[in-house]
């Protein structure tokens, strides 16, 4: 990828984290993320990921934050009230973190990261294979089991989230069909005499 | 490859960092730990590309699908806690006594 | 992937068909789902006894190795989930949990310790362990009066959702060193090691949390103390063996070949949780955060066990892990058996004068507190003692006189219980208490669960010889 191509999503990528650590509306946090995911997809593509660029945008970003923006606005968090207290843990936390990024780019820096010339290229493969096909062959053949498990942890999720947030109906009125179709009109009307 | 090893890890440092300075909400939580998650894909990515493999795509393939469960149960979760307390600061959430 | 490898994996595929059948039946017959989840667990247990294999079988393209180790482990899963399943039944009508989600998400969460005690690779581990959690985190909160334990599933949630992540940061590093996946590959590579190192310290970190151990361990007596009680069973058993499995096929065959720096680090966090586990215990009020404490000292046994590989550091660990959870799986089950409707039984001091009302009961209590504090004959003594002797052998006799000094500082704090038992008054909530939350079944394995402790303590060699038969196969 060329480098300025790589340089602005970078730099927009890694301003938006920035921007959801630093805000204070939830609202903007959310899509504050929502732009780093996106940037960060486009960087993805240069890195011949083409298909999980794609599913990053589709899935990740489409449902999952899109998920997270309706609980924020469901919740009705009143941000005026949030202060940001950064007191005594900013800090401890940025000197920590950065500490931390320090040191882990120096170990990766010693063990320098060049590709090989000869290394198959992802976007394409061996034999000018696109790069969904090539991911689709080595999950379902290499991977078939593992995927199998990924749906059982969907399942998972589904029987969790609705367990745990389904009251069953409230101040609702349902009709019970089979009592509809099981009434006698001879219990509902009586014919009476009008004299 | 050396600046996009700094770019992710330049994610999961703001990922880390947003969980320590968090003094607001648990959302915040959530969305920070999407970040780390967020790096760690990025990692896989560039170092499929590194090794010419596409096994490290494949992975990202499957931490996608449990991120996203992960993100759904955790976020029924702080319905949950908001419905109970009302509110989803973290300060609000001592009643255990830590 | 060959139709001829499925036949390995018939158990996990029994359990992941009947969950899915269960959540279904359950639907319609409300009381159906403990009784086919009890013959699910039959069924897989069974299903493992009848083709125990003799050597190791490894699947899925690298992913999945079905060896003796794995399935008598899985076995012992089987067993402890039905004891489960058995003691919290009635704790959890009266208490309006939902009783299908209940079982169906517990035979899941098994399914995914099935799949991490068996896996070979980082995706299977990593696939597993999130299979493994996700149903704990609803669990806890699946009760009718749900605010109280919402505190403790969000805690949670964050905490383990925190250390998965940092355990992904740590697998992509490995991967970046070494370009696959598989365990034996990683263990022979020759390439990059200080990613590699990198990556090893996050992914060690990952589990620890998931282990709760000491640095790690903040969450464990808040989830212990906030979660329903059948839950905090659930949490506090089953995952430790399957954590302890994946940290054994971590040490041995990913991360072999790596310095003696590592080990002494294990050594430095046993010590430590030991310490800090038993220290902290002795000032709970409330039994089940004092457990909470008690687990993280045990887990710093099992550190230390590992810190003594191989082979009889080995044996040790496993005779230690599966006494362990057996051990604290029946003081779970007195604590249900003590309380009823509307009544925890969760202070310690709940349970005094419980000798002159049930004196079963409080002498069901008696024996899995002397055996959790190792006392002889019980079981918990010998596990104890052969850990020990193995830091002894291992050249730290020092180290496992402080072990020793911290134990008996911890046993402190199971007297108390008792001495709450038998030599004080009884509270009003326990005059009351009726054979309430049991059934009858519960309440006969739940005495022969209690009885084993002590029999088995008189015979150790049972076990032991089972934990040799497996790690020598």
């Amino acid at each position: 990828m060329p480098d300025i191509l790589f340089m602005i999503f970078a730099s927009i990528a890694v301003l938006s984290a920035l921007t959801v650590v630093l805000v204070k509306n939830p609202v903007y946090a959310v899509l504050s993320l929502i732009a780093c995911f996106i940037a960060t997809s486009l960087v993805w593509l240069g890195l011949d990921a083409e298909f999980l660029a794609w599913t990053l945008i589709l899935v990740y970003v489409g449902a999952v934050l899109v998920l997270f923006l309706f609980i924020v606005m469901m919740l009705d968090i009143r941000f005026a009230t949030m202060r940001a207290r950064f007191s005594r843990w900013l800090p401890v936390g940025i000197a920590i973190t950065a500490a931390l990024v320090a040191m882990l780019l120096a170990f990766i820096a010693k063990d320098k990261f060049i590709p090989n010339a000869d290394v198959a290229i992802l976007a394409y493969g061996k034999d000018n294979v696109r790069n969904a096909e090539l991911l689709g062959n080595h999950i379902f053949t290499n991977y078939l089991a593992q995927f199998e498990v990924a749906g059982v942890i969907l399942l998972v999720a589904i029987i969790a989230a609705i367990g745990l947030i389904y009251r069953g109906p409230r101040n609702r009125r349902q009709q019970n069909v089979h009592k509809q179709i099981s009434a006698d009109p001879r219990d509902r009307v009586r014919l009476v005499s009008g004299e | 490859m050396l600046q996009y090893l700094v770019f992710s890890l330049s994610l999961f440092g703001i990922g880390i960092a947003g969980l320590f300075i968090n003094r607001k909400n648990i959302i915040l939580l959530l969305m920070c730990i999407e970040l780390i998650l967020l790096s760690a894909n990025t990692n896989f990515v560039i170092f499929a590309k590194y090794w010419g493999d596409i096994g490290g795509q494949a992975f990202v393939f499957f931490v996608m699908t449990v991120a996203a469960a992960e993100a759904a149960i955790g976020l029924a979760l702080l319905v949950l806690v908001f419905r109970s307390i009302k509110s989803i600061n973290v300060e609000d959430i001592n009643q255990l006594k830590g | 992937m060959r139709i001829a490898e499925l036949s390995l994996v018939y158990p996990e595929i029994l359990v992941a068909s009947a969950a899915s059948i269960i959540l279904l039946i359950g639907v319609y017959f409300k009381r159906g789902a403990y009784v086919l989840s009890l013959v699910t667990l039959l069924a897989a247990i069974i299903m493992t006894v009848a083709k125990l294999p003799t050597m190791s079988h490894t699947i899925f393209a690298g992913g999945f190795v079905v060896d003796r180790f794995a399935n008598v482990m899985k076995l012992s899963l089987f067993v402890l989930l039905g004891l489960i399943f058995i003691y919290s039944k009635n704790y959890m009508t009266m208490r309006k949990f939902m009783n299908t989600e209940f079982f169906v998400l517990s035979l899941f969460s098994m399914l995914g310790m099935m799949i991490l005690i068996s896996s070979r690779n980082f995706l299977s581990m990593y696939l597993g362990l999130e299979l493994l959690v996700l149903p704990l985190y609803a669990l806890i909160v699946m009760v009718k009066d749900e605010s109280k334990y919402a505190e403790a599933a969000i805690k949670y949630f964050v905490i383990g959702s925190m250390g998965a992540g940092i355990l992904l940061y740590g697998i992509s590093f490995v991967y970046g060193a070494t370009g696959s996946f598989e365990f034996a590959e990683v263990m022979t590579a020759k390439t990059s090691p200080l990613t590699l190192q990198l990556g090893l310290l996050f992914v060690v970190a990952g589990i620890a949390l998931e282990f709760a151990a000491v640095p790690f361990h903040m969450w464990l007596p808040d989830v212990y103390e906030g979660s329903p009680t059948a839950v905090t069973m659930l949490i506090g058993t089953l995952p430790k063996i399957a954590v302890f499995v994946i940290t054994y096929r971590l040490l041995t065959e990913a991360f072999g070949n790596l310095d003696m720096q590592w080990m002494h680090l294990l050594l430095a966090l046993g010590m430590l949780s030991i310490a800090i586990g038993n220290v902290l215990a002795i000032a709970q009020d409330n039994i089940k955060r004092m457990l909470a404490y008690s687990t993280i000292g045990h887990i710093g046994f099992i550190l230390l066990g590992l810190f003594t590989a191989p082979s009889a550091g080995y044996i040790a660990t496993v005779y230690y892990v599966l006494v362990y959870v057996f051990m604290v799986l029946a003081s779970f089950g007195i604590i249900i058996a003590v309380s009823k409707q509307g009544f925890e039984a969760e202070y310690i001091s709940d349970y005094s004068g419980l000798a002159k009302r049930k004196p079963w009961l409080a002498f069901m209590m008696l024996l899995v507190m002397l055996s959790l504090a190792g006392v002889p004959p019980l079981l918990g003594f010998y596990a104890k003692f052969l850990i020990l002797q193995n830091v002894v052998t291992a050249g730290y006799p020092l180290l496992a006189i402080v072990a020793l000094v911290f134990t008996v500082i911890g046993s402190f704090y199971y007297l108390r219980v008792i001495k709450a038992m038998y030599f004080e008054e009884s509270s009003k909530e326990l005059a009351t208490v009726a054979n309430g939350s049991l059934t009858t079944l519960a309440g006969l394995v739940l005495s022969v669960h209690s009885m084993l402790l002590l029999v088995l303590g008189l015979v150790p060699g049972v076990i032991l010889s089972l934990c040799l038969n497996m790690l020598g196969g």
